[in-house]
C-alpha cells in the first residue's frame, strides 16, 4: 500500500479552479456551462464539450466524504453537477456527437470522453431526468456508428462510455458495442505491450487507456481484458524513472502527464509509489500544472485514484 | 500552423454549411489530421495535451 493521499490533496486543491470555470447562476442561459471563455469571457462562439468532465468531479465529491472534502453531501454541488448534464444535454449535436475544437467537429474523443463522464455522474448521482438519457442514448448511438482505431485511447473511452450507457438504460446493444469496441482495441495491441497512439506508443495516452480499460474490468470482469491490461502496465513500468517521470522525447505524441487510476484498480503499487513520490517531489507534471481544458480530466482521474483505495 | 482571422472565417463558414452533414465534417477531420499530425516528423506534431512546463526542461541544452 502506497501514500495515495497525495492524488487527494491534489485533485482538492483544483476544486475551487474548476468551479471557478463553471456558470453557476441557475438563473443564467449558460448554467452548468463550464468553458469560461464561452459563458463568461465570450470570446468564443461555441462551448468546448471536454469541460463539461467537471461534472464527474462534482459527482464524486458530493458522493464520496473523505477527509478535507469540504464539499461532501451539499446539496448546491449536486445541483451544479445537474446543470453541467444539462447544459452537455444543450450543446449536443443533432446527430448525438459533441464539438471540442470548432463547431461542427462531430469529435470523437469529446463524444466518448464526455459521455463517459456524464454516465459515470449519473450512475454516482442515482436520480437522473428523461431528457438526459435521451442525450445519452443518442451519444451512444454517435458512438456505435463511428470508430477512431488510429488513437487508443479515445477507443477505450467510447468502450467505458458504451457500457455505462448499458447500465444506464439496460438496452444489451450498448454492452455489446462496448465490448466490440474493446475487441477492435486488444486486436491492434503491440507485441511490447503498448496501445498504439498514431502508429506508435505514447506513455501518457496509454495511461488514459490503461485507466479507462481498469475501470471496463473493474465493471465487467471481462478476463479477456486482465492480461493485455497487465501487458500494457509492464509497458509503463519498465519505462518509468525512480521519481514518477519518463523519457518522452521518443513518443509518438509527446505527451508528458501519468493517468494514474488504472494502476490503482490493477494493484501496480510499483507505478503508484514512484508516481506518488514524483507528485509529492514536484517532479512529475501534476493537474495544477495544466491549463484548464487538461486539468479537468486529470484532476478527475487522481480523485478516482485516491477514491479507489 | 498559426490560426489567421482569414483562416479562422473560413473554417466557421465551412463549419455553418457542408460542416453540418457528417461526410464532410469527416473530411476537414482527415484533412486537419494530416496537415497538423500524420505528416508532421514526431517532434512537430500537434498535440493538444503536451508542452507542459517539465523541470527538466530548466537543465536542457538547446
Amino acid at each position: 500500500m502506497t501514500n495515495t493521499e497525495i492524488y487527494a490533496q491534489v485533485a482538492l486543491s483544483q476544486v475551487p479552479r474548476i468551479l471557478g470555470l463553471g456558470d453557476r447562476n441557475p438563473r443564467s442561459s449558460t448554467f452548468g456551462c463550464f468553458d469560461r471563455s464561452f459563458w463568461h469571457y465570450r470570446l468564443v462562439d461555441f462551448s468546448n464539450a471536454r469541460f463539461q468532465e467537471a461534472v464527474l468531479l462534482l459527482a464524486l465529491l458530493s458522493q464520496h466524504d473523505f477527509p478535507g472534502n469540504r464539499y461532501y453531501g451539499y446539496e448546491r454541488v449536486r445541483e451544479w453537477a445537474t446543470g453541467g448534464i444539462e447544459f452537455w444535454s444543450q450543446i449536443q449535436r443533432r446527430d448525438g456527437s459533441f464539438d471540442e475544437a470548432y463547431p461542427n467537429e462531430h469529435s470523437f474523443v469529446a463524444t466518448a470522453f464526455t459521455t463517459y463522464a456524464i454516465t459515470e455522474a449519473m450512475l454516482l448521482l442515482d436520480k437522473h431526468k428523461p431528457c438526459h438519457l435521451s442525450s445519452v442514448e443518442k451519444a451512444a448511438n454517435w458512438l456505435v456508428r463511428n470508430e477512431n482505431v488510429a488513437v487508443a485511447n479515445q477507443m477505450a473511452g467510447a468502450a467505458m462510455a458504451l457500457y455505462n450507457v448499458f447500465r444506464l438504460t439496460d438496452i444489451p446493444r450498448y454492452r455489446l458495442a462496448a465490448a466490440e469496441k474493446i475487441d477492435l482495441l486488444l486486436e491492434r495491441q503491440d507485441n511490447e505491450g503498448f496501445f498504439p497512439e498514431y502508429g506508435g506508443f505514447d506513455i501518457g495516452y496509454l495511461t488514459i487507456c490503461i485507466s479507462y480499460l481498469a475501470k471496463y474490468w473493474k465493471k465487467t470482469r471481462n478476463s479477456t481484458v486482465w492480461l493485455p491490461l497487465q501487458r500494457a502496465m509492464r509497458f509503463v513500468a519498465e519505462r518509468l524513472r525512480d521519481d514518477g517521470s519518463y523519457d518522452n522525447s521518443m513518443t509518438s505524441r509527446r505527451t508528458q502527464y501519468l493517468y494514474p487510476c488504472g494502476f490503482v484498480i490493477a494493484q501496480a503499487w510499483d507505478v503508484i509509489m514512484k508516481h506518488c513520490h514524483g507528485v509529492a517531489e514536484g517532479s512529475v507534471v501534476n493537474p495544477a500544472w495544466m491549463d484548464d481544458r487538461f486539468c479537468v480530466p486529470l484532476t478527475v482521474d487522481y480523485l478516482q485514484a485516491y477514491l479507489e483505495v | 500552423m498559426l490560426m489567421t482571422t482569414w483562416k479562422l472565417i473560413l473554417l466557421r463558414l465551412f463549419g455553418m454549411t457542408l460542416g453540418h452533414f457528417g461526410p464532410f465534417a469527416g473530411l476537414l477531420k482527415l484533412m486537419l489530421t494530416s496537415i497538423l499530425v500524420t505528416s508532421q516528423k514526431t517532434e512537430q506534431r500537434y498535440v493538444a495535451s503536451s508542452r507542459f512546463f517539465d523541470p527538466r526542461d530548466l537543465e536542457m541544452h538547446h
